[in-house]
């Protein structure tokens, strides 16, 4: 028994464990990749690599002071259900997919992704702790645990998390990523195009940026699943359109709940369709909603992509261009003409 | 493992006139690009994706290019490799006409930057962006304004319309080259 060369043949990685205790671990070799995303994909997510720290934040005090009191509130309380579902992103929608993985490479990539969820759902509160005061965090987080959508939005997924089928998990993960969280990415992007919370928008907008590369992994990553199981094709199909038409409506009830005093429900709503539809297209399907059912007002998608149009003053603090580490910009095979 | 590439210098097959269409596509393992594609329902050829192993393509009819955008920042990986190397062959880039580039909005000011770096790098004009697999509107879009495209470059052929306004812009200008501008969209 001894006496065997343990070779890869056979062997499991960690996770593996849980069914096969007997057999032979294998540590993971980076070397040796079968699907290159995985390696694609963990590099981007390790060059867009950010810290809320270092987003001055703190510039934004002034602009928070203008606030009037109702716009505070909704902003807390948008940032508060926004931890929520990162809070659950980090800590089981991430880590739940390491079970189903394909690759060793994958299980790596959801542990990098989970720790950025984490990361995100930090950067909430540290926009807090430079606004707010405890008395008014306190109230926010009391708001989110009593309200009722927030928490079913939240449980719809965490259902599937939980629940027995890893096609189901990615699809879940896939819409949370993808889809839920636009109607509280609304809000910043709307202050920004007034000008007001601009370092808070820049922040938010590193977010989505990682957001983007979550949502299309899971949904690559669902897609060569269910090329295993051709036989799930339509069943697949007829859970993703439900579960996202389930979703939708919650999304609506919930940001009519914030957003229709502030009479910004239309335009939320048109947001929220029309990242339903490329939490869809990540998933490989096609788009659910019309091009007139998901035209957002031009000025938030400005706020999306301030580009070229924004003024980047170094001294001012403000400015999306923030960037860590930034290497070379050109390899040697680029543009070799 | 070096042994099994072909040298660097290795020659692309060369595409007769009837494999090289008017169409010509990268799309990644994930094949978003690809959905696209198949969507417009007119030929194209992929670049290929592992172009050491399977050998460079050669077109020898002028084309428009689509392509995804990589990464999320960085101006270096922005444009997948395949397609540098694919542009690379001076005979591919002298045939490329146009660009359309696929991304997602999510990237803000990067959105779609493998569309501008190819238009400036190459001197030829960004046609259109659109989002993953793109919608119906984006297909009907990208399919009427390929035939008006290809329309107005056939009589002075070989040569397309290659001057155009910057990649975002979307005035109405009566004359022929800023009408191209309505190809153009940032979202759908």
């Amino acid at each position: 028994m001894t006496s065997t060369i343990p070779t890869d043949r056979g062997s499991i990685t960690p996770p593996g464990y849980r069914h096969q205790p007997t057999a032979r671990l294998r540590p993971i070799n980076w070397n040796r990749v079968e699907d290159e995303k995985d390696l694609e994909i963990w590099n981007r997510l390790t060059a867009n690599f950010w810290l809320p720290e270092k987003v001055p934040l703190s510039n934004d005090q002034s602009a928070w002071q203008a606030l009037a009191p109702h716009e505070r509130t909704l902003t807390m309380r948008v940032f508060t259900g926004l931890t929520m579902l990162d809070t659950v992103q980090a800590t089981v929608g991430e880590i739940c997919q390491i079970q189903d993985a394909r690759t060793e490479h994958e299980e790596a990539v959801y542990t990098n992704i989970a720790f950025m969820q984490s990361v995100h759902a930090r950067s909430y509160s540290s926009v807090f702790s430079t606004l707010t005061s405890t008395r008014e965090i306190d109230e926010a987080y009391r708001w989110a645990i009593g309200n009722d959508l927030l928490q079913a939005r939240c449980k719809k997924v965490l259902q599937h998390y939980y629940g027995p089928d890893p096609l189901k998990r990615k699809v879940s993960s896939t819409l949370l990523s993808s889809l839920l969280l636009y109607a509280g990415f609304y809000l910043p992007l709307h202050f920004s195009v007034r000008a007001t919370l601009t370092n808070t928008a820049d922040m938010i907008r590193l977010i989505l940026r990682d957001k983007a590369v979550h949502g299309y992994y899971s949904g690559y990553k669902y897609q060569r699943g269910l090329e295993a199981h051709p036989d799930r094709r339509d069943e697949m199909e007829g859970f993703t359109y439900v579960l996202l038409d389930e979703l939708y409506q919650l999304e609506l009830e919930y940001s009519g709940e914030l957003y229709e005093p502030l009479g910004l429900l239309e335009d939320v709503s048109a947001f929220v369709r029309y990242n339903a539809n490329k939490a869809l297209m990540n998933l490989g399907y096609p788009a659910r909603f019309t091009a007139d059912e998901t035209t957002v007002r031009p000025e938030i998608l400005a706020a999306l992509a301030p580009g070229s149009d924004e003024n980047h003053d170094f001294f001012s603090g403000s400015g999306s261009s923030y960037v860590i580490g930034k290497a070379e910009h050109t390899s040697d095979d680029d543009w070799d003409f | 493992m070096t042994a099994q590439r072909p040298s660097p210098g290795h020659a692309p097959r060369e595409l007769t006139p009837e494999e090289s269409p008017d169409l010509v596509f990268f799309s990644s393992v994930s094949e978003n690009t690809l959905r696209f594609i198949e969507r417009l329902d007119r030929p194209a050829v992929r670049i290929p994706l592992r172009p050491r192993l399977e050998g460079m393509i050669r077109v020898c009819r002028p084309f428009v290019l689509v392509v995804p955008t990589y990464g999320g920042g960085e101006h270096a990986g922005a444009v997948p490799k395949q397609v540098i190397a694919f542009l690379n062959d001076p005979v591919n880039r002298g045939l490329l006409r146009g660009v359309i580039t696929a991304g997602n909005t999510n990237f803000g000011e990067h959105y779609c930057l493998a569309g501008p770096v190819i238009s400036r790098k190459c001197a030829v004009p960004e046609l259109y962006r659109f989002e993953l697999l793109g919608t119906r509107r984006d297909v009907e879009r990208v399919n009427a304004g390929l035939d008006l495209f290809w329309r107005r470059a056939a009589p002075s052929t070989p040569e397309a319309p290659t001057e155009m306004a910057g990649p975002t812009s979307d005035t109405n200008g009566r004359n022929d080259m800023n009408d191209m501008n309505d190809m153009r969209s940032r979202t759908a």
